[in-house]
């Protein structure tokens, strides 16, 4: 029997075919055979429909989907959104309190010092003292309310230089701790001497004052010729800012 | 024409309507109309009973999460059973994987276990042999033939509602029943033959 045919048996077998299909339609006494043998499936296969009861209850039901979208709930990552916004607050407060945009004061006017990358150190000194017009009695009275003469000063005119080493600081008794590489290879070495000479006994202390070190402040840029790092020496503190 | 499942005066369609609005009750009722029609073809396609249990509870836990997706164009019941038979599917794949590696492992020691012995107690109380093993011979049928053969000739649904569950046309859903049942009669033949005997 021909595929074609046997599924022409099982289309009419199970009542697939039209009308007049099934009016068309005749067999021979094999087919009529198969004809009994499908029909016989046909009804078996409506037994299997008795099933047992189903027992589950409408409870068990809305227990799942409550643990389900409790599941859900508790998957969900706030983690993922939060992440981001933090970064948003972050960036803007980053841009908000950024100190470049920080206004400042108009009557500002520090002594800075510069250090360019390929530029030695430009110290720019405050009040020019040379140059500036002589304290006058005047003046004083205004500020402190007590006149140079009664003090025994004399004002300054303008054609006498004036020292500057007179507006400089007075050295202490104990040299203060400057953080220069100078000032660290001195204070290195003279730790050394007192390792190493412990018997010698340790000097009094002088009230005389000890000569100013000059202030080495050395740049991040090399020397062409030298290859070493280039050093600027400045007489005073009083011309330099640190951290300006 | 009415709706077969009218119950209460309220139809399917307007239980899901008030589902969708949060009414669970409205949600139970559905499940109480449609819960055997679930579990008869679950059971169908899976013969245990917690198994068969487990797929509908699974569908109707689905159909409510998905409560917003189903439209009114197709019956309520078609939709059920579209779910029912995309998750019968998957299990029974699943359930043949494992049990063919339970057998790989045991090397074939559990065979009798799977193929000449049934779980269920109302099952074994089946005293007709033949219907027996019709359902063992059905339950042997690949998936696919097994999904059709369960919906036109135990369902009995008709053919434009089977092509809308598996999500093809009445041409296409007819040709895949026929190629079922051609694979039932296969393996039923030696049944078949004794009978005429």
């Amino acid at each position: 029997m021909k595929d074609k045919r046997k599924d022409l048996l099982i289309a009419y077998a199970f009542g697939d075919l039209t009308e007049e299909e099934m009016a068309a339609f005749e067999a021979n006494d094999a087919e009529r055979a198969e004809l009994d043998r499908l029909a016989r499936l046909r009804g078996d296969l409506k037994h299997l429909n008795s099933v047992p009861e189903c027992q589950l209850s409408v409870e068990r039901v809305r227990d799942a989907i409550l643990q389900r979208e409790i599941r859900q709930r508790r998957d969900w990552k706030p983690w993922i959104v939060a992440m981001p916004a933090a970064a948003a607050l972050a960036l803007l407060a980053f841009f908000a309190t950024r100190p470049g945009d920080a206004p400042v004061a108009p009557n500002a006017n520090p002594i800075v010092v510069e250090s360019a990358e390929q530029k030695p150190f430009v110290v720019r000194s405050e009040p020019d003292l040379v140059t500036s017009p002589p304290i006058t009695d005047a003046d004083v009275v205004q500020l402190v309310g007590i006149t140079l003469s009664a003090l025994g000063a004399r004002p300054v005119s303008t054609d006498e230089p004036v020292r500057v080493a007179s507006l400089e600081r007075k050295s202490p008794t104990v040299p203060r701790r400057r953080t220069t590489p100078t000032a660290v290879a001195i204070r290195s070495e003279s730790k050394k001497e007192s390792t190493h000479d412990r018997t010698t006994p340790v000097a009094a202390p002088t009230t005389q004052p000890q000569p100013i070190e000059p202030i080495v402040m050395i740049s991040n840029d090399e020397d062409k010729t030298t290859g070493a790092r280039r050093a600027n020496e400045v007489e005073t503190s009083n011309d330099v800012v640190i951290g300006g | 024409m009415s709706s077969p499942y009218v119950i209460d005066g309220d139809s399917d369609e307007a239980l899901v309507d008030r589902a969708r609005r949060g009414d669970f009750v409205a949600f139970e009722k559905l499940f109480e109309r449609h819960r055997a029609m679930v579990y008869r073809y679950a059971y169908q396609m899976a013969p245990r009973r917690d198994d068969a249990e487990d797929v509908v509870q699974e569908v109707f836990v689905r159909a409510y999460q998905n409560l917003h997706r189903y439209r009114d164009e197709a019956k309520f019941t078609t939709w059920l059973l579209r779910i029912a038979t995309n998750l019968g599917t998957d299990r029974a794949r699943m359930a043949q994987r494992r049990q063919n590696l339970e057998q790989q492992e045991a090397a074939g020691a559990l065979t009798w276990m799977t193929e000449g012995v049934t779980e269920d107690p109302v099952h074994n109380l089946e005293s007709d042999r033949r219907v027996a093993a019709l359902r063992k011979a059905l339950a042997a049928l690949p998936v696919h033939h097994r999904n059709v053969i369960v919906l036109r000739d135990l369902e009995e649904r008709e053919y434009p509602e089977i092509a809308e569950i598996l999500g093809c046309t009445i041409g296409g859903a007819k040709l895949r029943v026929l190629r079922a049942r051609r694979a039932l009669r296969d393996r039923v033949a030696p049944l078949l033959e004794e009978d005429a005997r």
